[in-house]
């Protein structure tokens, strides 16, 4: 008895050596490039620091400097927009394409090839392409317009269309992405209940809202959130479509802006400050949908 | 036909034409823009300023190609995306594996915290980490290195999660019966657990290789010259000049593609199960 519980014993400290071993270098890893680096991050968010000189207290003057920012507010305003109508869009966009795909029809694998393209196509590639469609006269959206009577365009450099410039091509380059998972998430719901509300007499209208809409919300609730944080980190379209930012600072998105300031301005503290409280928002919305989630998300 | 038939023909047939319809103007819509691109890339400038919208071009010339490799060492660019895409794939494969298994096979003091501690990484987008892990690697003399390009970024606590799910389902009966036979923890891992996990290491390595080849934002501000350049920066850099050589970007933003369409061609299942796994814990 006293040796079998020795044995026991030393297996788990044997355990314990390895799984030290197994981990050690993920949880190093992360501590140094998270963790550290977060800690480093709000340090340096409260002085001035231009990495030839060493930091300079400053206090929290970056964030009262930023929060009173008219250009600040605006990039944070734009990451909104972006965010409140690109996410929403694209789920309507994908939800309606995945039902159509979902139903038996024919070609449905070529179909569905076209929309994955841009998921494998690089965003800075994509973006390159877009600003040639945008570009005015002989881009290719001008020139598609040009018969209906709309002359000469500029999206890009008009303030009120470059930002859902962006918005259009981000819709176009995340759909694919939003499509596996809605395809997913329809073809994990039984047959019986569709056949059952076929039997009650419903319309395919009621189906889709009482059997297809509930089963699918746990995959909506998925690309809700993760498509805002997504849609939040907007920098690769932004830089590429609008290298400044647009018209009257009309594109500019918080990413942007802790580019510009750290590596372009070398202000390392506002840029650090600025990345907090972007990180601030990102953890505020997540918390805010996993709070709303009981209203509309159905687990079975 | 009766016109009766040709009504009831019609009521069956229409919805089902419709909705062709416009899934084909859908698709059309998705694949203009390669199209497009292809087609420019083709041109010459004298051609695609023109307007017209011929997709063909009159005649097809390849020097936006070559002329891609005499202005930017756009080969030397291509070399350093595949080798730190290779390096990212290793790292984090081995990285994800290995952690993943403790969690899932070993019992330790603390592991649910420092589980939680692993989770807790995905609510911190890259962005966030920007500045100071720029900080970090200059302090390391990293800038400018494959290092400081790959080991900032092979951090995954999804693939950790990935493989944990994935051992938890591993049968006890397979780890007692490679334990009789004298393999130590390590050894069963390498014969009996990597083995079993073949198929959500082929998905979780095209997640990280479609990462990687697209990765921008790090491989902007890591590095500042061409030694160490990607793809991705090499192509952003065409935009930067002040003039807008549309046929020669359209070449260089094709040839970025290509590798990543080739993979997604030959192993378009397991990819599709990579992001499927993504979604399917939330």
């Amino acid at each position: 008895m006293k040796r079998r519980h020795g044995r026991r014993d030393a297996s788990r400290s044997g355990e314990r050596i390895w799984a030290f071993n197994f981990l050690a270098p993920f949880i190093v890893g992360i501590a140094v490039f998270y963790y550290i680096a977060i800690a480093a991050s709000s340090y340096i968010s409260l002085t001035r620091y231009n990495l030839l000189k060493p930091p300079r207290w400053l206090g929290l003057d970056n964030f009262r400097f930023l929060l009173g920012d008219e250009i600040f507010r605006k990039a944070l305003w734009n990451t909104a927009k972006l965010t409140l109508v690109g996410v929403p869009l694209t789920i309507i966009l994908v939800v309606a394409l995945g039902v159509a795909l979902n139903s038996k029809i024919r070609f449905q694998s070529i179909y569905r090839l076209a929309f994955f393209l841009p998921l494998v196509t690089m965003p800075v590639g994509s973006a390159i392409v877009w600003r040639w469609l945008y570009s005015p006269d002989s881009g290719l959206f001008d020139q598609i317009l040009g018969p209906f009577g709309v002359d000469r365009v500029e999206w890009l450099s008009r303030p009120g269309t470059a930002l859902w410039a962006v918005v259009a091509m981000e819709i176009w380059r995340q759909s694919g992405l939003f499509l596996l998972i809605v395809l997913a998430g329809l073809q994990s719901i039984p047959e019986v209940y569709y056949e059952a509300a076929i039997v009650d007499g419903t319309t395919p209208w009621q189906r889709f809202r009482h059997v297809t809409l509930p089963l699918l919300s746990p995959s909506l609730f998925f690309l809700a959130v993760t498509g805002s944080i997504a849609a939040f980190q907007t920098f690769d379209a932004v830089i590429v479509l609008t290298p400044t930012g647009g018209p009257l600072n009309s594109t500019r998105t918080v990413v942007f802006d802790i580019y510009q300031n750290a590596f372009e301005n070398l202000r390392m503290g506002r840029a650090s400050a600025a990345s907090m409280l972007l990180l601030a928002v990102i953890l505020a919305v997540t918390v805010v949908q996993f709070r709303l989630q009981k209203r509309w998300v159905h687990y079975e | 036909m009766s016109r009766v038939q040709t009504i009831s023909m019609l009521r069956r047939f229409t919805p089902k034409l419709l909705l062709h319809a416009s899934l084909i103007t859908l698709a059309f819509i998705y694949v203009m823009p390669f199209v497009w691109m292809i087609s420019t890339s083709l041109k010459g400038a004298s051609e695609y300023l023109r307007e017209g919208l011929n997709i063909i071009p009159e005649k097809i010339r390849w020097d936006n190609y070559t002329e891609v490799f005499e202005r930017v060492p756009f080969a030397r660019f291509y070399w350093n995306t595949i080798v730190v895409t290779v390096m990212r794939l290793v790292a984090q494969v081995a990285l994800a594996a290995t952690a993943g298994y403790a969690f899932a096979r070993f019992r330790f003091r603390g592991r649910t915290a420092l589980f939680i501690a692993v989770l807790a990484i995905l609510m911190v987008p890259p962005p966030v980490t920007l500045v100071p892990n720029f900080v970090i690697i200059r302090n390391l003399g990293w800038v400018n290195t494959y290092t400081g390009l790959v080991v900032p970024t092979i951090w995954s606590a999804f693939g950790v999660f990935l493989f944990r799910q994935f051992f938890l389902t591993l049968p006890q009966d397979l780890i007692d019966a490679a334990k009789l036979d004298g393999c130590r923890h390590w050894r069963v891992f390498w014969h009996v657990g990597l083995p079993a996990a073949r198929a959500h290491i082929a998905a979780f390595a095209l997640l990280v290789a479609l990462y990687s080849w697209n990765e921008f934002l790090w491989s902007l501000v890591a590095v500042t010259g061409n030694e160490r350049r990607v793809v991705s920066v090499g192509l952003y850099l065409f935009t930067t000049g002040s003039i807008q050589e549309w046929g020669l970007m359209m070449a260089a933003a094709t040839m970025s593609i290509v590798p990543l369409l080739i993979i997604f061609a030959v192993a378009q299942k397991h990819l599709i199960r990579g992001i499927t796994l993504t979604g399917l814990k939330g």
